[in-house]
């Protein structure tokens, strides 16, 4: 990771990663969640429930409708980033895991750097890392020490996205780099994410070799996580295994379409800077 | 329970955990990972496959069985099998024990005795040993030992026959032996002194018995009567008052009133008609401790003359002799013969024992002394003078001697090397006679006549003048006197009884070689499968 590329990204990133309101004309609501910390955004419109303390009289006066003061949410500004260690990640030495990892640091320096809070949650069966939120060059240091200690598992370990949901605050923004290879493609997890998060950015990365097959004979093949076996004919099996991987890839697609989640897939062999440009540029398209 | 007598081998069986890991599969996975089974599931799969990674190969089971028993083996285990309480008891059975005491006769006292001291033991076998009839015995079953009484006396046969004392190597060693016995028998004390018993149990105390030990009749020499005798004993050491009476045929025939001191025997003669058929009887009376022996019978029969046959050609002397025999009737053909009188010097086939009066060419004088060499007949009483005695030599040809074969010889007269009279013992009697019977010396002696009547005798092996006939009871067996049986030194058992052991070496042994078969013939099995799939493979 250079500096030029990371200052490209960071441009490309803007709009997703400085959450700063920008002054509209008249009451537009900000697409933020709003919080209660005390720096000021804006003023919107009274609505039942609305806490009668939040009115702004002297606003409401001048708008002669009532008026509610809206404040900079301190979690929307909260990064986490959920990183897949189970034993998928690292298959074919490693590397989905070695991109996922180069992707994590770039996410985290690009967001310190636009004065967000980073955290980082490496999970497989459980939390196996759990960096707190923190914020400048300590944090972005001290996650580049995480994930330079780091690595996939070997084998075993499942992939269990729900374990980081009970170490996310309401309203943070989240990054999940996962193969996302479970058999509900992480859906419940995502789902409680959903509720919380402010926003949920999904980078799955597959390896080149996932559907490939050393030899058209008989084998075994052998779940890296559950440890099970099957035999199978190895005679087109491989491009079964393609078509579904395409099929998982759509339903996750699809999934994330319907809940405004952004989703990018990438291959193992891709570059980081690549990718994330790729992400960046179609959430801030779309 | 399983014992062992070198039991610091089992310690081998902590081998077997390298068995074990000898059987491990190496550590390669062929198996190919693969980040999801998810993306396989749709195809051709030909099953699931379990993990054989780290996999032991089952047969270590067997290899691990194998050296546990032969290291089992190794460890000597027997299974000791705990002797119980055995007690064998040898009952005294004799007529004495018939004897009648103050509360009963001492077979009976005996059995309570028995009774009362195998219920104190608790034995977990008991044998009882007849001693007048060695090999016969009872095993007491113990859970029936409410019933033993009712068994005892029903195995319990006082026949009257003497005691046989076991050896001592008839006795089961490491066994508790019981004497149960009155000790009237004299042969206890030296018996005692050898045998392994650790108890005595005696019975009974009368010592006082008369008894009739003899009752006999033979013919008087007034040819129309019987002479009889019968003798009276005592024993004990009181003086004994009998009444002595002797029937014939039920009626008394005679009675004297006795007197008897111990130890002392009373002889009383009597003489009756000759009758054909006799019963005759002694009793004393009264009553004594064993009324066993205070009656004794007799039955009599006087033999008519025999018949006998002549079978070639006799001498005159010899004839006159047999015609003569007041018990002998020459074969009118309708009597049943007792025997045949053969002269000649071939033997005639007869089916009846056979007085053979060998005859040949040639004679020749008795040279030596004749001497009786059966002392167990009346013969031996003839004093034969061996001067004018001649014999007949056996002709070179030996046909000419022909005679039954498979005969027990028995010489019964020699002189110097030659026999004289021989007797040949068979089904039918032969007795052959090489002395010539025909010479004018020897008929003419005194002597001819009895030596006759003995040749006759013995031809029909028996009296046929002077039939005695006679009956007898023992006079140990009717000595009831107890005395005192002490056993020197009491056998002694072992307190703890050595069980049985019985080994299982063998056993363990042969059942790993049979496993150990199984294995080669596994293996081998897998070697021809394993060649069979690389000959297909070629083939393909």
């Amino acid at each position: 990771m250079n500096e030029a590329n990371l200052s490209r990204l960071a441009r490309a990133a803007k709009h997703i990663l400085c959450r700063r309101p920008v002054h509209h004309h008249g009451h537009k609501a900000h697409h933020n969640r709003a919080g209660h910390s005390q720096e000021f955004i804006d003023h919107r419109n009274y609505v039942r429930g609305d806490d009668l303390r939040a009115i702004d009289w002297r606003a409401s006066a001048r708008s002669q409708h009532p008026q509610v003061r809206r404040y900079h949410d301190e979690a929307a500004n909260h990064w986490i980033i959920c990183l897949d260690r189970s034993a998928s990640m690292g298959l074919w030495k490693q590397e989905k895991w070695n991109l996922a990892v180069q992707m994590a640091a770039a996410w985290s320096f690009l967001a310190l750097h636009s004065g967000n809070g980073v955290g980082l949650l490496a999970f497989s069966d459980a939390i196996d890392l759990g960096l707190p939120i923190g914020r400048g060059d300590v944090q972005y240091r001290t996650v580049l020490h995480y994930l330079n200690q780091t690595r996939a598992l070997d084998q075993g370990g499942g992939s269990n996205l729900r374990a980081c949901g009970s170490y996310i605050k309401p309203r943070s923004s989240i990054v999940v780099i996962s193969d996302f290879l479970a058999p509900d493609n992480m859906q419940t997890a995502l789902d409680h994410f959903y509720k919380i998060a402010t926003s949920v950015h999904l980078i799955q990365i597959l390896s080149p070799n996932e559907c490939n097959l050393p030899s058209a004979a008989t084998t075994t093949l052998r779940d890296i996580e559950s440890g099970q076996r099957i035999h199978i004919d190895a005679a087109g099996a491989s491009a079964s295994a393609e078509e579904q991987l395409a099929l998982l890839k759509q339903n996750l697609a699809n999934y994330c379409h319907a809940r405004e989640f952004k989703l990018t897939s990438c291959l193992a062999d891709a570059s980081w800077f690549q990718v994330l440009s790729n992400h960046f540029r179609r959430t801030g398209m779309s | 329970v399983i014992e062992w007598l070198t039991p610091y081998w089992l310690w081998g069986l902590l081998i077997l955990p390298l068995v074990w890991w000898l059987h491990r599969r190496p550590a390669v996975d062929t198996a190919i990972p693969v980040s999801s089974l998810l993306l396989w599931q749709n195809t051709n799969q030909q099953g699931a496959a379990t993990s054989r990674l780290n996999q032991t190969d089952p047969l270590w089971w067997l290899r691990a069985l194998i050296v546990t028993l032969l290291i089992m083996a190794a460890a000597t285990p027997y299974i000791l099998q705990e002797q119980g309480k055995r007690i064998e008891v040898w009952l005294d059975d004799s007529a004495s024990m018939l004897a009648l005491e103050a509360e009963g006769s001492r077979s009976e006292l005996a059995t309570d005795a028995l009774l009362e001291r195998l219920a104190k033991e608790n034995p977990t076998e008991v044998i009882l040993h007849s001693l007048t009839q060695p090999g016969r015995h009872l095993v007491l079953d113990p859970p029936e030992q409410s019933r033993w009484r009712n068994t005892i006396d029903s195995w319990v046969r006082h026949n009257g026959s003497a005691i046989q004392f076991p050896k001592a190597w008839q006795m089961v060693p490491n066994t508790q032996h019981w004497l149960v016995s009155d000790g009237a028998d004299p042969g206890y004390s030296a018996w005692l002194e050898r045998a392994p018993l650790t108890q005595v149990i005696q019975v009974g105390q009368v010592g006082e018995n008369s008894a009739i030990i003899r009752l006999a009749l033979r013919p008087s020499p007034d040819n129309g009567r019987l002479d009889g005798m019968t003798v009276v004993s005592h024993q004990g050491t009181e003086t004994a008052h009998k009444q002595l009476s002797v029937t014939a045929n039920g009626k008394v025939l005679q009675q004297w009133p006795i007197t008897l001191t111990g130890g002392q025997r009373i002889q009383k003669r009597f003489s009756i008609p000759k009758q054909d058929h006799i019963t005759l009887s002694a009793v004393i009376t009264p009553d004594d401790a064993l009324a066993d022996d205070d009656k004794l019978e007799l039955t009599s029969r006087r033999t008519t003359p025999l018949s006998y046959v002549v079978l070639g050609e006799c001498g005159r002397p010899l004839l006159t002799a047999l015609s003569s025999h007041p018990m002998l009737n020459a074969s009118n053909g309708q009597t049943e013969v007792a025997f045949s009188v053969v002269c000649g010097d071939r033997f005639i086939e007869t089916n009846t024992a056979a007085l053979w009066f060998f005859h040949s060419d040639e004679t020749a004088a008795v040279n030596g002394i004749p001497s009786w060499r059966d002392t167990r007949n009346t013969l031996n009483k003839i004093v034969l003078a061996h001067h004018g005695l001649y014999h007949f030599a056996a002709p070179t040809d030996n046909s000419l001697t022909a005679s039954p074969p498979d005969r027990k010889r028995r010489a019964i007269l020699v002189a110097g090397d030659d026999v004289l009279i021989e007797l040949r013992d068979s089904a039918q009697r032969l007795v052959k006679v090489s002395l010539d019977m025909d010479s004018p010396v020897l008929a003419g002696t005194a002597q001819y006549a009895l030596l006759m009547l003995g040749l006759i005798d013995l031809t029909v092996a028996r009296s046929l003048i002077d039939e005695v006939d006679t009956t007898q009871h023992s006079v140990i067996e009717s000595d009831i006197a107890p005395r005192r049986l002490t056993i020197a030194e009491p056998y002694s058992l072992p307190d703890d009884p050595v069980g049985s052991q019985n080994h299982l070496t063998p056993w363990l042994i042969g059942l790993a070689l049979l496993l150990l078969t199984c294995d080669v013939c596994i293996l081998a099995l897998k070697r021809f499968r394993g060649r069979s799939a690389v000959e297909a493979a070629s083939h393909a």
